[in-house]
Formats: structure tokens, sequence, C-alpha cells
């Protein structure tokens, strides 16, 4: 994943690097400073040779005194006339004193004595100065040094010297990555809280929202937060609603249903022998109703993720053979069978009332479909990620498209046979998101011997996984 | 005043619930709202108070909640919701046991006779259980812990009374479930244990520091004798 913020600040960062580089190798300053720093080299060599040939011709001859006052720079053109930059002429004698010209630069004099040492003329080019010393001999032997000294050459043809012109491109190559560093940075800030917020909504939590500081900003990216956060809004409001709608649905359904249990004990005590049965009647299918209402708000509820509870530890093993137990009573009462093994005891994270729900009706719906005088069987097997429980009987088994139906709400393989038994259809739909609601997955298949196996794996987590056996 | 107080908003239930009662022998007064229920339960003396959770105005748990600061009276809680969270949170603020709604009458009825009839037995047979610093009386229903009176429900007065008559030994959780709630416990059913934590809080700590009433996981609770002293 090739981070937004790294993506623009390289860009931006290369691509103003790239333009000066750019601007600057084609300027046709640059292009022309090149040999203007060659003939300003040249000129100045021929200038401070021909005005050293002067003077120091004058001075063997002569002598240091009659040297014509320094009018400073140049005076006339070419050879021994106007120097093509501010220069100065001195003489200094071997104890570096200076003779003629006024104060030196150190670095003439450096050189003046550098060069009475050698014996012969030195040329130097300094960064700001350019130099030539030659030692000369008065007509009274004395040895003196005549330096003829250029002070910084024009500004642009100093900037075009390597090293400034590398210091300067770095600094601003530094100072460009700051640039764009402060640019990506406020173009991609917003998008992280932006992904938060959309995470935690998606993942439940509808108080979530992006933020005042995105929200803040003027530009597309602060009405995308503030858009974000409306839509937040209008979902928490919508889920309160609905979660509010079912409550009171609940309320609502079930005070006719209280009420009508009692109506029905009472015309029981009063009703006389006839009644019995159709009184019965009356109460199974309030008990129906009842269960439907059951279903169905626990279905909403967990298709909504509306109710996130609390998990508790619970050994898996311990509590299916509760649960087989139980239906293992109304099983026997129609001469059908469950049978539980487990290598031992699987210890998970879960939530009781909905993995008893989960695994109530997918038993049930085995015991339902398994033919009389067979066995329904459930056993439990811990894998590498997690357990599996696989519940298998001895039934028609289903057809492949509808392996995948059979977990939609209302849907009944066999209309006549489930209907008789009370079931409406929910059972497996409430069973597969109850055992999602734990992540882990519940699906179907045909047993290669007949038969529908159904499977829910969960994970378990790490913490848990060594009491697995 | 009748022994039995019904506070609910539906008023046809109410209506035929108290014929029903009537035609059990179970007198009932019913009151429909929760603010006057209140006033009825702390200044009456009514020997059970069957409470609805959605109520106009004062909610059945902030009833429940105001009874439980001057009263321990049985308390009997309707919840039409069925929401386990409601039990539970119903369970830990005091009330005895709660009933979904709809429910079938005959169970009411059969725990009202049980829930009244404790009430009576009180008076009928006086004599004491005593555990190391813990003093139950079965005559006044009431429960000192070192010389210190404490205020039990009437569930949990039963659960105590029979885990101090087995004390150091093991009480199964259905032993326990139809003494105190006369019925059998199911497996999800988180009632009891609300109740034994309930009673924890208010005995305290043991003598030696520990728990007072041990849980015997698949089995049931024990009432553990101290260390030091009788045996």
């Amino acid at each position: 994943m090739r981070s937004l913020f790294l993506r623009i600040f390289l860009w931006f960062w290369l691509a103003m690097a790239a333009v000066v580089v750019l601007l600057v190798v084609t300027s046709p300053l640059f292009t022309r400073s090149r040999p203007g720093l060659e003939s300003w080299q040249r000129d100045a060599e021929d200038w401070a040779r021909g005005r050293v040939d002067r003077v120091a011709g004058h001075v063997e001859r002569v002598g240091i005194d009659e040297l014509p006052k320094d009018r400073g720079p140049g005076h006339g053109r070419g050879r021994g006339g106007r120097p093509p930059s501010p220069a100065k002429i001195f003489v200094l004698d071997e104890e570096g004193n200076e003779l003629y010209g006024g104060e030196a630069p150190v670095e003439a004099r450096d050189l003046s004595l550098q060069a009475l040492a050698q014996g012969e003329e030195i040329i130097e080019r300094t960064g700001m100065l350019y130099l030539v010393a030659r030692p000369v001999e008065g007509p009274d032997g004395r040895r003196m040094a005549v330096v003829a000294a250029h002070q910084s050459p024009p500004r642009l043809v100093h900037l075009m010297d390597p090293k400034a012109l590398a210091w300067r491109l770095g600094v601003l190559f530094v100072v460009v990555g700051g640039l764009s560093f402060w640019l990506a940075r406020t173009l991609s800030s917003p998008v992280a809280p932006l992904r938060r917020a959309t995470r935690r909504l998606s993942n439940g939590d509808l108080s979530a929202r992006v933020g005042e500081k995105a929200s803040r900003r003027r530009d597309e990216i602060g009405e995308l937060a503030r858009d974000f956060d409306a839509m937040a809004e209008r979902i928490e409001a919508l889920v309160g609603s609905q979660q509010r709608l079912l409550r009171d649905v609940s309320h609502e359904l079930r005070s006719p249903l209280a009420r009508l249990v009692v109506a029905l004990e009472l015309a029981r005590s009063r009703a006389g022998k006839g009644a019995t049965k159709a009184l019965d009647r009356i109460e199974r299918e309030a008990g129906r109703l009842d269960e439907l209402v059951g279903q169905l708000l626990l279905l909403e509820r967990l298709e909504g993720r509306v109710d996130e509870g609390e998990g508790e530890a619970l050994d898996l093993t311990e509590f299916l053979t509760g649960g087989v137990g139980d239906a293992g009573f109304e099983a026997a009462s129609q001469s059908r069978e469950i049978n539980f093994s487990a290598p031992g005891p699987c210890r998970l994270t879960g939530r009781p009332e909905l993995l008893r729900s989960a695994f109530d009706n997918v038993i049930r719906n085995a015991v339902l479909h398994t033919p009389s005088g067979t066995t329904v069987e459930v056993c439990l097997r811990s894998i590498e990620t997690g357990v599996e429980v696989v519940i298998r009987d001895h039934g028609p088994g289903v057809a492949e498209v509808d392996l995948e139906r059979i977990f939609e709400p209302f849907h009944r393989v066999d209309e006549a046979r489930e209907r008789s038994s009370g079931g409406v259809g929910l059972g497996l739909a409430i069973a597969r998101r109850a055992i999602e609601a734990h992540g882990g997955i519940l699906s179907a298949g045909v047993h290669p011997d007949g038969g529908l196996e159904v499977l829910a794996f969960l994970p378990i987590s790490d913490s848990h996984r060594d009491d697995v056996d | 005043m009748s022994r039995v107080l019904l506070i609910d908003d539906d008023v046809e239930l109410c209506e035929l619930v108290v014929e029903f009662l009537e035609g059990e022998g179970i007198d009932v007064e019913v009151i429909y709202d929760g603010q006057t229920g209140l006033k009825r339960a702390q200044t009456g003396t009514p020997d059970l108070v069957i409470l609805d959770v959605m109520l106009p105005g004062l909610t059945g748990f902030e009833v429940l909640r105001r009874l439980r600061e001057t009263s321990s009276v049985p308390v009997l809680m309707l919840t039409a919701r069925g929401e386990e969270v409601d039990r539970i949170v119903g369970l830990e603020m005091g009330a005895d046991d709660y009933l979904p709604k709809p429910f079938n009458p005959r169970e009411l009825a059969a725990r009202i006779r049980a829930i009244l009839r404790r009430a009576d037995a009180g008076t009928e047979n006086p004599s004491r259980l005593i555990v190391d610093d813990v003093i139950v009386d079965l005559g006044t229903r009431g429960v000192t812990v070192a010389d210190a009176e404490i205020d039990l429900t009437g569930v949990e007065f039963s659960l105590l009374e029979l885990l101090m008559h087995s004390a150091g030994s093991v009480v199964s959780r259905d032993e326990l479930s139809q003494a105190a709630l006369y019925r059998r416990t199911s497996a999800f059913d988180r009632s009891l244990d609300v109740h034994i934590s309930n009673l924890r809080r208010k005995l305290g700590p043991a003598l030696d520091g520990g728990d007072r009433i041990k849980t015997v996981r698949g089995v049931g609770y024990q009432y553990a004798r101290s260390r030091r002293g009788s045996r």
C-alpha cells in the first residue's frame, strides 16, 4: 500500500528539483557564463601578467621609489589597461612588509613569501581572489615580490563556481523538500482520520465521526469530512430509531399475547371437558407466535450487529454436552438419538445465549430430518485456527443449489414436515448469524453416505489455544 | 391491604390476572403507574410486589431501586422485552425473580404461593443457624454477621439458610434453585448466580479473609467454615 503522503511528497519534491535543475542547465546565462568564466580568467591572467611585467621591470631597473602612485583599479584597457574586475598591485619585501600598494590581503602576502622562497612566479586562484606573484631583485639587490590581486569575480561567475553551486543547490533541495513535506502533509493528513472513522462506523460504532480538524477545512476534503459526519449522524439516528422500534414491537406484540395466555387459563377453568382440545390448540399457537416474535427479534438484532454483548470464557465441550443432552430427551421421544463426541475440553470466549440458539437450531433441525431409529452425530474437533463442530444427520440431505439457501430466513426445504413441527424457517438463519457474530462460519454440505452435514467453525484466540486438546 | 401488590400499566392484563388469581384464592391490589405503586409499596406492607419493567413515568427499575432503599419485600419482575440484560439488571438491583411475558398464570400463582408461604413460615419455626460469626434467626428471618445486622431479600435468605444448613458440603445448583426460586435451574439461567453474588457482597469476607461461599464448578455452591474455630 503506497502511502498517499509519500507519493505527494516525492512527486512534488522531485518535480521541483527537476524544474530547477532544468532551468539552470538550459539557462543562457549558464551556457554563456561557462566560457564567461574562462574568458574572465584569461583576461585576468593577461592583465595581471602585463601589470606585473611593467611593475617588475620598473622595480628591477629603478627600484621601488619611483613607482607611479597607485591610482587604484586600473586606468586604460587590455594590457596595462583596465582589469576585468577590481584589482590591485602590491610590492612586498622578504619579510612581508608592504612597500607599495597599501595593505595587501593575507593571501597576497602569503603568496609573495612563497614566490620569494621558490624563486619563481606563482599564480593562484582561490574562490575570491586571483593572484600572480613574481619575485624580483632591485638594483640594490634587495629581493621583493610583485603581486597582482584580483578581487572577487563578477557575481554570476562566482555563482557558477561548482562548489558554491553545489552548496546552493543543496540548500534549495532541502527547502523544497520541506515545502513538499508540508504540502503532502496537509493533503494527506485528513485521510487517516477519515479512514478510521469509516472503519469504526462499519464495525458498528455509530458514534464515529471524523472530527473537528478535518471538518473545518474549506476544501473538498473538508466537505467530504462534513458529509461523512452528516451521514454517520443520519445512520445513527436511523438505527437508533430502529432499535427503539424493535423494543417497542417486542413489547407491543407480547402484550396481547400475555393477555391471551391469561384469558386462556381463565377459559380453561371455566370450560367443560369438550373444550380442552381446542384450548390446547390455542395455547400451542400462542406459543408459536411468541417463539416467532422472539426469533425475529433475535435475527434482527444479529443482522444489524445491534447488540454487541460481551463474550465470556466457556468450555464448548461442556456446553454442547448439555445442549445435546437436552435435545436428546426430545429426540428420544421420537425414537431418534443424538451422539456427541469431543477430544476433550475446549475453551473459548463466546456468548452463551447466541451459541445456544445456534447449536439448538442446527441440532433440532438434524433431529427433525433424520429418519426414525437413526442417530444424529455431533462431533467437535480442534483444528489449527479454531474448532469445528460437525452435525450430521441421515436424512435426505439437501440439493446442491439449496445448500446456501437453507440459511436464508423463512426458507424451508420441506414445507410440510417443518411446518408441522412448528418451525418457521428462521432457525438456520439465526444459527448462521449467531456463529458469525463470533467471527465463525456456518456452512452445509452433503455427506458422501447421505444426509446433511452442517459445519460450524469458531476461531479461537491465541490465549485459549493452549487449552484445546 | 392485600398481601400482593401488582404494579403494571397494562390495564386489561391486570384485570385478567386479578380475576385468575382471585380464583386461586390470592388477593391482589393493582396500581397502574410507577410513582403511585412505589408509594403504596412503601406505605402499605405487602408481602410481595409484582413489578412490570416497562412503566410510564418511573420505570420498573427505578421503582425497584428506590423501593430497595427502604424495604426488602420480595419483588417479582415482569419483563416484556425478554432481553437477557434486563433480567440480569433486575436481579442485580435486588429483584428476587423475573417472569417474562407472556407467562403462564398458573406458574405465577405457584410462585406467589411459595413466596407467601415462606413469609408465613418465619413465625412458626423459631430456631437459629449459627456458623462462625453468622447467625441466622429462622423465626425473625434476621441475619447478623459479627453482631451487625444485615438486610437480605427473601431469596437471599433462603439461599443462605440452605447453604448454612449444609455448611462444609456442596449444595447443588438444582437444589438451591428449587428452594429459593421454586424452579429447576437451566444451563443459561443466571438468576441463581446473581443472587449468590449479591449474597456474597452483603455477607462480606470470611474471618480468614477468604470467600464465605465457594463456587464448585459444574456442581453448585458451598458455605465454607472458617479454618479456625468450630468444626
